[in-house]
């Protein structure tokens, strides 16, 4: 570990998670792994975390890609407040904003 | 401020929305001069890109001038005129230090929905809906810059607005093509698209070397400003056999170099394209390959093939065969402009490069949803439809 301590905001998730590091091969870099300690939601469950927004893999993904920026650039970009024009509520809005709002934690991993 | 919002499917507003502020120390706010319509906005237009939400600022291909500096911004003071890429990219990530600018893994906060949706997340762009970051746009009075210091580029003295304007997304668009193709001096380049993307991959081609340059379109003012100013061969799909002519005029071998220049609303003649048309409408796929394929069927034994125009998922009927046989390579990328910018400017200043020419329809941010419709519906010619936020029309070239 980097100065013998997990990155942050990895470091807020303290037991949640069990983190490692390793030389990535081929000069790829320095793989930064967390992994959650209680086992996932599977099946109809997880669907239905991810949906919820209240899935603990999201917070480890968010957790994870932050720290990696923070190491890499030094800080955490952020969009939102974000100028806009009036946003009608429909059900496609709805979907991608609540798509929006759990992307930084979602993803193939 | 004023700015351009879409508003649903084909619809745009002119719409009041809060100014943008500086939200990062690697920040700057742009007061926008130029931002023009580029032809990828008109797949968000016309709901093909989902991800879009009604009051999202369009807008990714600009230029303007520095009015508010980020404390950890190095390169840019208050007063610069600057081109800004399209992507938006840390330039300190893996990806960006080795110029694959557009994969960054740092540029896009919404990295979840690309990474579901293509394995992996690409970097974020300027107004290309949530799924590319959910950034607000150009087609504003100002703008917000991320990692401005990798993103925007000062203009030399001597290049115009409008020649810079160019130098933001579809010069170096056409950049990543023609080097990402891997052209090698003495090589036929063909050009699907005679747009803006299509105009700029051929000019490259040809200051990378290439001997013979054919750009493919159907439309007669977008392939007289071939001629007139990038100074390559045409090819009108309508009036000839696209693979035959290729073959015809190269010996009987076809290109060595393909580059799509299109994308996934391609237009064809025949049942092949009714064909397309009828699946995407019914979304059993999202995109009509229609110059992707010919380009694979056209190119030689060997040859390479780069995708520049945007697809977003699933196509139907692509001639794997012809590919694998063939032995091609076969590239596709979104810009690396943060590595081409630089020198497309030079490439200006030094009278290389013609730029101005592409826009044809310059007028005020009030009449962007006009705009919008001209270059959608190509009428009077219309190559580019470019807003000036400060209200100041001029007369169409």
């Amino acid at each position: 570990m980097p100065q013998g301590r997990v990155p942050t905001p990895l470091d807020e998730l303290g037991d949640v998670v069990e983190v490692s590091v390793r030389v990535a091969a081929g000069g790829k870099g320095t793989e930064l792994r967390a992994r959650l300690r209680a086992p996932e939601p599977a099946g109809a469950a997880s669907a239905a975390a991810r949906l919820s927004g209240d899935d603990p893999r999201q917070r480890v993904r968010a957790a994870l890609r932050e720290a990696k920026q923070l190491i890499e650039v030094g800080e955490v970009l952020r969009v939102d407040p974000t100028p806009h024009g009036r946003r009608r509520t429909t059900p496609t809005g709805a979907a991608v904003e609540a798509a929006a709002e759990r992307a930084a934690g979602e993803g193939v991993l | 401020m004023k700015a351009l919002c879409w508003t649903g499917v084909n619809e745009t507003a002119v719409e009041t929305v809060d100014d943008p502020r500086i939200l990062n120390d690697r920040d700057i706010i742009l007061k926008v001069r130029l931002s023009t319509t580029c032809g990828s906005d008109l797949h968000l237009l016309g709901g093909y890109i989902p991800s879009m939400r009604a009051g999202d600022v369009l807008g990714h291909e600009f230029m303007g001038e520095v009015v508010e500096v980020g404390a950890a911004v190095r390169n840019h003071r208050v007063g610069d005129r600057v081109t800004v890429c399209s992507f938006i990219a840390c330039g300190r990530c893996w990806y960006c230090a080795r110029g694959l600018f557009s994969l960054c893994d740092n540029g896009n906060p919404n990295p979840g929905l690309t990474d579901l949706m293509w394995g992996s997340a690409i970097g974020g762009c300027f107004a290309y809906s949530h799924a590319l970051g959910g950034f607000a746009g150009s087609h504003a009075e100002y703008v917000r810059v991320p990692y401005a210091d990798q993103g925007a580029f000062t203009v030399p003295d001597g290049v115009s607005d409008t020649a810079a304007l160019f130098a933001s997304d579809a010069a170096p668009t056409g950049w990543t093509g023609a080097d990402g193709a891997g052209i090698t001096p003495g090589d036929t380049v063909a050009v699907w698209g005679a747009g803006g993307v299509g105009q700029m991959a051929a000019r490259g081609a040809m200051l990378m070397g290439a001997e013979q340059v054919i750009v493919i379109d159907r439309l007669p003012e977008r392939l007289q400003q071939v001629q007139r100013y990038i100074g390559a061969e045409t090819l009108d799909h309508t009036k000839d056999d696209v693979v035959a002519e290729l073959k015809e005029r190269t010996g009987g071998r076809g290109p060595d170099v393909c580059i799509e220049a299109v994308g996934m609303e391609a237009r064809s003649t025949g049942p092949a394209y009714l064909y397309d048309r009828i699946k995407q409408q019914l979304r059993l796929q999202t995109d009509r390959p229609t110059a992707l394929r010919e380009a694979v069927y056209a190119c030689r034994k060997g040859g390479s093939l780069f995708v520049l125009g945007v697809f977003g998922g699933a196509i139907d009927k692509f001639p794997m065969g012809a590919l694998m046989n063939k032995a091609l390579t076969v590239r596709g990328a979104q810009q690396h402009g943060q590595r081409y910018i630089p020198r497309i400017l030079q490439h200006i200043a030094d009278g290389e490069l013609s730029t101005e020419h592409l826009a044809t329809h310059v007028m005020s941010l009030d009449d962007g949803p006009r705009g919008y419709r001209m270059f959608k519906e190509k009428q009077d010619g219309c190559v580019r439809a470019v807003f000036r936020p400060d209200g100041a029309a001029t007369p169409a070239r």
